[in-house]
């Protein structure tokens, strides 16, 4: 019996003028894994993101989102639906405190009269997002420092918290390793386990091989706007990635989840 | 699981063990921490509190009973109590990373405006009825004001220092066209002789009463509500505010309007002061106000910055001008201290920037 | 905690700088009987930095030595009333016997120099008079003869005829506003001339270049030019020497420094009206002392204007203001 994929694209095209960034594209994750979504620059992996987060329209095809169809106006239906996304570029206002960063846009409010004024619960969301952060691993010596004060890999964890704080269903991970040394890599893909653990699906768009294959429980290769191959972790060898990345696989693997 | 909703609550941490640093990295982490954090909050309001309270009981020390008198508390407080004003409206838009050069000018139209308001309902002799309407029409005309910069910031896209600097002729040149240049002398007797040079309890101008209201209850607006954070936010990252839901065009209209509407409040205090317009007295509001700011600890690229620093960056020039007179020192001296202060204000600012972005 | 600590530290220098700056400075006295000691008068100009009010101070000071007072002259930075009042109330708070106050705004200095008389701090207002005048007197300067002079230099020069431009600052300083409402009065006598137009600049000589300009070109049969202070002054020699119009176009100005003299000289301008500011501050100070030391104080005074040609210039080219004493 073949579970029911908890985010689905089927068949999703996108066009930017001429230019066809998603030519009927498939993806699927399955509830409680990791899944890499790899793919050579311009494969379309970062439109495909954004059209499953809502930040952008796809022209044609379908998502569904545990079995049901739905359609994203704006990124804040998506947010509202449980799918969130730790951007490149990390999107953290420097200047802000972690917790802060990971109650923006949906701050708790005091109760009573406070609260109809907006008086924030400042006390409440620090230590709300301290305990959040802890139990992802994320130790952070002074909670009440700006963001920008802190290293690249907190910086990072901050991000990801911010995401998996509020996302009930998926999180998107756009190369969150991109940027980091090499101790912070594996903290973040410690991240990434951890989530996966409490119940949420985690999609990790990457260009690092190694990194897929040691945290994926699956892996999808996108190639010119389509899916082109699904693999297991253990037959996802250096070669078969490449291999499918840049079209010198020729035709689709059997489907190993049907 | 749960969805996020407005009162939404973090759902309950997973129950997986947290991984333990080595300590030996754990220890660097904890020094580098402690080190930044300490710059980050140099710059902030206790350095340059510290700064104003040393000037005021050095000053006190040197000239007590002419610096340390009641009469001089009262006119110091007095006639820095438009700039309070003008500086707590300013740290909103600063912090939200924007400008406002227009301050002045929009000060000086809402004065007119204001008068003329005043005039028309009875003049000298007008009750105070006539003296809130008066009121509310500076708020008004300075809000029209607010609603113009912030509308060709967000919408047209114009860059705040251009948008203002052209508000900053427009507005003056209007109100020369409703004064037909002349300014006007007349303000009910009442406004003048309560606010302009009374006091609350005989002791406290009330000039000075209605800025530190406004200090506090704006200061408070924001530390500590969700308008003043989304400030915070706008200012340090628009795109990160954009992204989390917030809608950043309509916030820092906000900003603008509120920021221009506190400039009509220190439009129609002028009024209570002065028993008139002071048309041509306004043109270096806008440097004093953005000196102060910049001293009390807002940084000009946003995201940080408090109304209690601006207010002590008001203060430290007319600490120092004052005390430098009492003494005996050449008034000159006393732009050089300023400009001396705001540029290590500045350069405070860049050091601890520099220090965050080099984690 | 090293926040408590730099607190201190900083109090602490601070501190000592004060108790250094009281040991160093001369110390106002404490206000007990003086009767013996030197008066202190203290002088607040209209603006620092503008030659009218240097030699004003400049005039002060030296009566000050002949009289052995102390003078201290303090001044804002920008003319205008927002500027001036915490100088005036700084002045207040630091207790001369006398001061001499040149107000930027006749009507919104009233509360502050009402405080200051409320002080015990005897008052001479100078240059201008607040409406109404406060203080033991007031020694202004003649703003309508200043009108009156100029239109008759102007008459003399331009032989009775001819089109003639004003310049001024702004409507409604008052002071020009009765120089040029005295200008046109004595006008009417000479039919032949007749204002064409009147700019202002709004103390911005960048401004009355470029209106003058535009002006003469409107007009090119313009016969002179008459201004009613010296920031437009400045502004129409500018214009006059670009368009090399210097000579044709006559030029009679108000106030004049080193700069004017010098164009005098070279026929850029053809007549000065000069105030005596220094003989102001000399009789500013002299009322303050009287008062002072129990003599009777004299009666408002209006002190007289001169005008200054090439044909006079022997006499009356000490009546130039000064930039420094």
């Amino acid at each position: 019996m073949a579970p029911e994929p908890r985010l689905e694209a089927r068949g999703l095209v996108k066009r930017y003028g001429h230019v066809v960034a998603l030519d009927g594209a498939d993806f699927s994750v399955y509830e409680n894994e990791i899944v890499a979504l790899v793919g050579d620059n311009g494969a379309g992996k970062s439109t495909l993101v954004k059209c499953l987060s809502g930040a952008v329209s796809p022209d044609g095809g379908q998502i569904l989102l545990n079995g049901t169809a739905v359609h994203f106006s704006s990124p804040s239906d998506a947010r509202t639906a449980g799918i969130e996304t730790v951007y490149q570029d990390l999107a953290l206002a420097p200047e802000l405190t972690p917790a802060a960063n990971v109650f923006l846009g949906r701050e708790t409010l005091r109760s009573g009269f406070l609260g109809k004024l907006g008086v924030l619960d400042g006390r409440a969301m620090s230590a709300q997002a301290a305990d959040f952060m802890a139990g992802l691993g994320i130790e952070l010596q002074h909670a009440d420092q700006s963001v920008a004060s802190l290293s690249g890999g907190q910086r990072q964890a901050v991000a990801v918290a911010r995401a998996v704080a509020w996302a009930s269903e998926v999180v998107f991970m756009d190369e969150p390793t991109a940027a980091l040394g090499v101790a912070q890599r594996e903290r973040v893909l410690d991240v990434a386990r951890k989530v996966r653990d409490a119940g949420r699906s985690v999609v990790i768009i990457s260009h690092n091989m190694p990194e897929v294959r040691a945290v994926a429980d699956r892996v999808e290769v996108f190639r010119l706007g389509r899916r082109v191959a699904r693999f297991q972790p253990e037959e996802a060898t250096l070669e078969a990635l490449v291999g499918a990345m840049t079209g010198a696989f020729a035709g689709e693997p059997n489907d190993r989840t049907g | 699981m749960t969805v996020p909703g407005d009162d939404a609550q973090l759902p309950p941490p997973p129950s997986v063990p947290a991984t333990h640093e080595p300590d030996r990295s754990r220890a660097d982490r904890v020094l580098v921490a402690v080190k930044r954090s300490r710059l980050a909050r140099f710059n902030a309001g206790i350095g340059v509190s510290a700064i104003l309270i040393s000037l005021i009981a050095a000053f006190s020390i040197a000239r007590p009973h002419e610096f340390a008198t009641g009469f001089n508390a009262r006119t110091l407080t007095a006639d820095a109590s438009s700039l309070m004003v003008l500086a707590t409206g300013l740290t909103f838009v600063v912090v939200s990373a924007g400008i406002d050069l227009s301050i002045g000018s929009v000060l000086v139209f809402a004065s007119v405006i204001s008068a003329k308001v005043m005039v028309a309902l009875g003049g000298a002799s007008a009750g105070w009825s006539a003296i809130v309407l008066g009121l509310l029409a500076a708020v008004a005309a300075g809000m029209g004001w607010g609603l113009l910069n912030g509308f060709l910031i967000t919408k047209a896209k114009i860059p705040p220092l251009i948008v203002t600097l052209g508000t900053l002729g427009a507005a003056l040149g209007l109100a020369q066209v409703v004064s037909s240049g002349q300014d006007v002398q007349v303000v009910p007797a009442h406004l003048q002789s309560t606010i302009g040079i009374g006091a609350a309890f005989g002791e406290i101008p009330w000039l000075f009463v209605i800025a530190a209201v406004l200090a506090i209850v704006f200061g408070l607006i924001l530390r500590y509500t969700r308008f003043g954070r989304y400030t915070y936010a706008c200012g340090s990252s628009p795109e990160a505010a954009r992204r989390a839901g917030v809608n950043v065009d309509r916030h820092l209209m906000k900003v603008y309007v509120i920021q221009a509407g506190l400039a009509g409040v220190a439009g129609w205090m002028s009024l209570a002061q002065f028993a008139g317009t002071t048309i041509a007295g306004h043109s270096s509001d806008n440097l004093n106000a953005i000196a102060a700011v910049v001293i009390g600890g807002c940084s000009l690229f946003g995201g940080v910055g408090t109304v209690a620093g601006s207010m002590v960056g008001v203060f430290i020039p007319a600490v120092l001008a004052d005390g430098f007179l009492i003494v005996g020192l050449q008034a000159f001296w006393v732009e050089v201290a300023v400009g001396a202060v705001l540029i290590l204000a500045v350069y405070l600012d860049l050091l601890r920037r520099r220090s965050a972005n080099s984690a | 905690m090293p926040r408590m600590k730099h607190v201190l530290a900083t109090a602490a220098v601070l501190a000592a700088g004060g108790a250094a700056m009281a040991a160093t400075t001369s110390s106002a006295q404490a206000p007990v009987a003086r009767s013996a000691a030197a008066k202190n008068i203290t002088v607040v100009l209209g603006v620092t930095g503008f030659q009218y009010y240097v030699a004003l101070g400049c005039g002060a000071q030296a009566e000050g030595k002949t009289l052995g007072a102390n003078v201290k002259v303090e001044g804002p930075s920008a003319f205008s009333a927002t500027a001036q009042i915490p100088v005036v109330n700084s002045v207040t708070a630091s207790h001369p016997d006398a001061a001499i106050v040149a107000p930027d705004d006749v009507k919104a200095l009233i509360s502050p120099l009402q405080q200051m008389i409320a002080g015990g701090i005897k008052l001479v207002e100078v240059d201008t008079a607040t409406t109404p005048a406060l203080g033991v007197t007031q020694v202004t300067s003649n703003n309508a003869q200043a009108g009156a002079l100029g239109a008759t230099t102007l008459a003399k020069i331009m032989h009775d005829k001819g089109t003639i431009l004003i310049v001024s600052t702004a409507a409604g300083v008052s002071t020009e506003d009765l120089r040029i409402k005295q200008f046109l009065a004595v006008l009417k006598r000479y039919p032949k001339m007749h204002v064409i137009s009147t700019q202002y600049d709004n103390a911005n000589p960048e401004m009355s270049v470029s209106e003058v300009s535009g002006v003469i070109s409107a007009h090119p049969t313009l016969g002179a030019i008459y201004t009613t202070n010296l920031l437009s002054t400045e502004g129409v020699e500018t214009a006059l020497k670009q368009t090399h119009d210097a000579g044709k176009i006559k030029f009679v100005g108000s106030d004049g420094a080193a700069a004017q003299l010098a164009d005098l000289k070279a026929n850029v301008m053809q007549g000065i009206i000069l105030q005596m500011p220094f003989k102001e501050g000399q009789l500013a100070v002299q009322a303050a002392y009287d008062s002072l030391t129990g003599k009777t104080v004299p009666p408002p005074t209006q002190v007289g204007v001169v005008a200054l040609t090439k044909s006079n210039l022997a006499t009356n080219s000490k009546f130039i203001y000064q930039s420094h004493c």
